[in-house]
């Protein structure tokens, strides 16, 4: 460990202080030899304050009284503000000025309010103490403060900038004709805030001003060469100015002060791209592993492949994980995550600015995947782009909101934005009646609705799967969101009153069950998350239970169909498109868990029928949902006459 | 007689009284300009006005000459007035704002002096209105301030009382006002295109010019209830390679 030690020189200046502790001998040893520490000033103000101190012992002063006392050891450091800014320095025990040395400038604390030291930092790169960097720079070279161009400071001090003073020090003591920069007017600050008088009106400002609010304005933003003229225009309209308004008190706009989020938004999307390769745009709130991200995967997949495709950008609008994005497979993808500009900018802006980038690209087609900026940028700019691009959505199932309204993009956003849109496309007939029937369509817009079925890897057929039906059903599967919609309650209930099986639900566990439910029941194994169907142990399950309030064609359906897994479904959305009486076991819409229960009896007590019914189902989605069908859909249906 | 410098063109469409005071402050601008030894204008174009702001009109007719035209377009209306216009020099003022004295003969030095080809914009405007929380709105220039077209492309950076040569507005003229069909802000547009093709935007010092809001029958009003985006087509069509550096100042 390093032992401080003090010089026998420094020491001898202290002898009539006897009792020296280390921490006051460390402090002393470290402000005697920095450059931060002058002497001849703090002394000159102490006198000023009454107190007479020896420039020699100026430290020792500082160490044991004047910190308290608030003086300032140097004309940069400002021991008041900075025990005031940083009210934990004074539970350290140790002076402003040590604390600075010691880790505030690390920490890039300022050690005066018109010093900012990150600010400083930022110009030199350098680890260096920010203040000590700038006080032996060349003066012009580093800009202490935002508000302080040094070079402009020193075009107005001509020559009365000694060289023992740092530009900012000189500033202080320069007449207030001098501004600190072309945005702060000193003179002006003080007519236009009398209170301030006392103080020097620059250190009043970045000091308090700002954090009240008061408005300052220097030469780039002074309107007194323009005062007399606005007096005169007002003269002959009574609206320009209205009686008893100061003029200095109507607020001034820089725009280009302000920094845009609207352009860093531009900015991001168009470094992102090739905005001379043809480009179909593709917005999403989200690429979390759900529905209709697996749909928003496989449409972009399919344009990918296309050989005509040359450029694919998906668009995030949204937070959460990206776990979709390894379900993207091809190099045509440009990913372009907005989730950050989306909360700064207001949903017009936002829809603005996506409208000229898209204006800027080869654009061939919009597809709009639950995207609420999406959804904004047809319903707002629509009308133009579609002049330019096949504009298309999807829409699979109304939401509900907890009172039972319907609720989606579908309810909200289709009917403004139907006149726009190409092509409506969604993932089963049932919804496509709905959605005729709903939004009173005629015969042009009912033909915009394209059903397209999901397309569904099926694995290869494992001797694994033939051994279901040799043993006797026991073990249920249930999968999905543990969310309102998919009515995981009605799931438990259904194995509570069949306790001869065994459920599995998969997708959570026991913590995320907000359900009121004090006690599951014995049969009720909880698998947690899983990042695919197929990762799950679905060989060592008989049949699987869906219980979803409503729905489209979930893609689960699909996935436990392509692995022969018999299925108990309700009567929801296009789930009777898949599950009939041929091929699974569908139970009406509003059934309780009797009908459940019945359902999967019926199923388990007879395996030649469970058998017979889901290799129709397996050969029925092998052959309905498979790539290559869902590739020639794709082509035909939306790509057709937009590339070549 | 001295060759004509500038033409002020005023433009009207159904203003009503609110154009006197503009077009009384356009006139002793353009009074300005001629004692200051500039020659100038004043040119006073209505498009389809109804008989209240023609009445107005005709009021200034001894000082001005008044072109009636019938394109129904602001845009459209500044081109027709590019060519009505006699002076080698043109401004702009909208029916219903108001300029400052100086405004004509501060650009037109300011122009005069930039060896390029520039567009002049007053330094300051005054967003006005009866009960609007008024606000100066400073203009950049392009000499001092770093502008790229990133920012341009999303926010519009000048107000559309502009004074160059009538060249610039023969090369670049407005694009017309589409708004039922979700496109406009022709002032926009045409800031973008002359700041890509090189024209230098800059501000004449001591100029204020003075924007009315709130009223009834304001294009930007009418813009913002069709969600109108600007018409960047002609500019993106003619200058494809500038997409590709938005990051650069202008």
């Amino acid at each position: 460990m390093k032992r401080w030690r003090v010089r026998r020189d420094q020491l001898r200046q202290y002898i009539p202080y006897s009792v020296l502790k280390r921490k006051l001998y460390k402090q002393i040893c470290a402000l005697e030899e920095t450059i931060l520490f002058d002497k001849q000033y703090y002394s000159y103000q102490a006198s000023k304050a009454g107190i007479k101190v020896d420039a020699r012992r100026a430290v020792w002063h500082y160490v044991t009284l004047g910190d308290k006392l608030r003086l300032k050891p140097h004309r940069l450091f400002d021991t008041h503000y900075y025990h005031d800014i940083y009210r934990d320095v004074g539970y350290a025990g140790v002076s402003a000025l040590h604390h600075f040395i010691e880790h505030g400038a690390r920490e890039n604390r300022n050690p005066h309010p018109a010093f900012d030291s990150a600010f400083v930092r930022s110009q030199t790169h350098s680890p260096e103490n920010p203040l000590i960097s700038y006080i032996t720079s060349e003066k012009g070279t580093l800009n202490p403060h935002k508000l302080f161009d040094e070079k402009y400071v020193i075009g107005q001090l001509a020559g009365e900038c000694p060289d023992d003073r740092t530009v900012l020090e000189a500033y202080f003591d320069a007449d207030l004709a001098v501004e600190p920069s072309e945005q702060f007017n000193a003179i002006e600050y003080c007519d236009r805030h009398p209170d301030v008088r006392g103080s020097h009106p620059f250190y009043h400002y970045v000091r308090w001003g700002v954090g009240e609010g008061r408005l300052a304005t220097g030469k780039s933003l002074s309107i007194e060469n323009i005062k007399e003229e606005v007096e005169h225009i007002g003269m002959l309209d009574p609206d320009v100015i209205a009686p008893w308004q100061k003029l200095d008190e109507i607020g001034r706009v820089d725009r280009l002060k302000i920094e845009s989020a609207e352009e860093q938004m531009l900015s991001m999307l168009t470094n992102s791209v090739d905005l001379l390769k043809p480009t179909f745009v593709h917005f999403t709130d989200a690429m979390t592993a759900g529905g209709a991200e697996k749909v928003l995967v496989n449409i972009s997949n399919s344009f990918s492949d296309n050989e005509g495709v040359q450029q694919v950008v998906i668009i995030i609008t949204g937070h959460g994980d990206r776990t979709a994005e390894q379900w993207l497979d091809g190099k045509k993808f440009v990913i372009i995550d907005l989730s950050n500009f989306v909360d700064l900018i207001s949903d017009h802006s936002a829809a603005l600015v996506a409208a000229v980038f898209l204006r800027m690209l080869k654009l061939k087609g919009i597809f709009v995947v639950n995207s609420h900026l999406g959804w904004g940028l047809i319903e707002r700019h629509g009308k133009v782009l579609r002049e330019f691009c096949n504009l298309s959505v999807a829409c699979f199932c109304y939401d509900y909101d907890g009172y039972g309204r319907r609720a989606g993009f579908a309810r909200t956003h289709l009917p403004r934005a139907i006149d726009f849109v190409d092509k409506i496309i969604t993932d089963n007939h049932a919804f496509k009646s709905v959605l005729i029937s709903d939004l009173r369509m005629e015969d042009k817009d009912a033909a915009k609705i394209v059903v397209l079925y999901q397309p569904i890897d099926i694995p290869k057929e494992g001797s694994e799967t033939n051994e279901r039906w040799k043993r006797t059903p026991r073990n249920v599967l249930w999968a999905g969101r543990f969310s309102q919609q998919k009515r995981l309650g009605l799931a438990i209930e259904i194995a509570r009153n069949m306790p001869e099986l065994h459920f599995t639900f998969a997708g959570g566990d026991e913590s995320d069950v907000r359900l009121s439910i004090d006690v599951f029941p014995k049969n009720v194994t909880f698998f947690g998350k899983f990042s695919g169907f197929y990762s799950l142990p679905f060989e060592s399950f008989d049949l699987f239970l869906y219980t979803a309030e409503w729905d489209g064609l979930p893609n689960v359906l699909l996935e436990a169909a392509a692995v022969e897994l018999p299925i108990v479904a309700p009567d929801v959305g296009g789930i009777s498109e898949l599950i009939n009486d041929k091929t699974g076991w569908l139970v009406s819409k509003h059934s309780c868990v009797t009908a459940y229960v019945d359902k999967i009896v019926e199923l388990c007590s007879d395996l030649q029928l469970a058998r017979t019914r889901t290799r129709t189902l397996t050969s029925l989605v092998s052959a309905r949902h498979s790539r290559e069908t869902f590739a020639a859909e794709v082509a035909s249906k939306i790509l057709n006459g937009y590339v070549e | 007689m001295r060759p004509l410098e500038v033409s002020f063109i005023v433009n009207l469409h159904r203003e009503g009284r609110l154009c006197l005071p503009s077009i009384e402050t356009a006139l002793t601008a353009v009074q300005a300009a001629n004692q200051a030894g500039v020659a100038a204008e004043l040119v006073l174009i209505l498009d389809n006005p109804d008989s209240i702001t023609i009445s107005a009109a005709k009021r200034f007719e001894t000082n001005a000459r008044i072109e009636l035209t019938n394109v129904r377009d602001l845009g459209a209306a500044r081109n027709h007035g590019v060519g009505c216009a006699l002076g080698r020099y043109i401004a702009f003022l909208d029916g219903d704002d108001l300029c400052c004295r100086n405004w004509l003969v501060a650009a037109y030095r300011e122009a005069k002096q930039f060896s390029n080809p520039c567009i002049v914009h007053p330094k300051f405007n005054l967003f006005f209105g009866r009960d609007y929380s008024r606000y100066f709105w400073m203009h950049p220039d392009v000499r001092k301030d770093c502008i790229k077209l990133s920012r341009l492309l999303v926010e519009n950076l000048w107000t559309s009382s502009v004074f160059a040569e009538k060249d610039t507005f023969i090369h670049f003229p407005y694009v017309r006002n589409d708004l039922k069909n979700g496109v406009g802000y022709e002032d926009w547009a045409f800031n973008v295109e002359t700041a890509i093709a090189g024209v230098k935007h800059i501000v004449a010092q001591d100029t204020i010019l003075f924007i009315r809001r709130n009223k009834e029958s304001s294009l930007l009003v009418a813009s913002a209830a069709h969600a109108v985006m600007p018409d960047f087509g002609r500019v993106f069509a003619r200058y494809p390679s500038f997409m590709d550096r938005i990051d650069i100042c202008l």
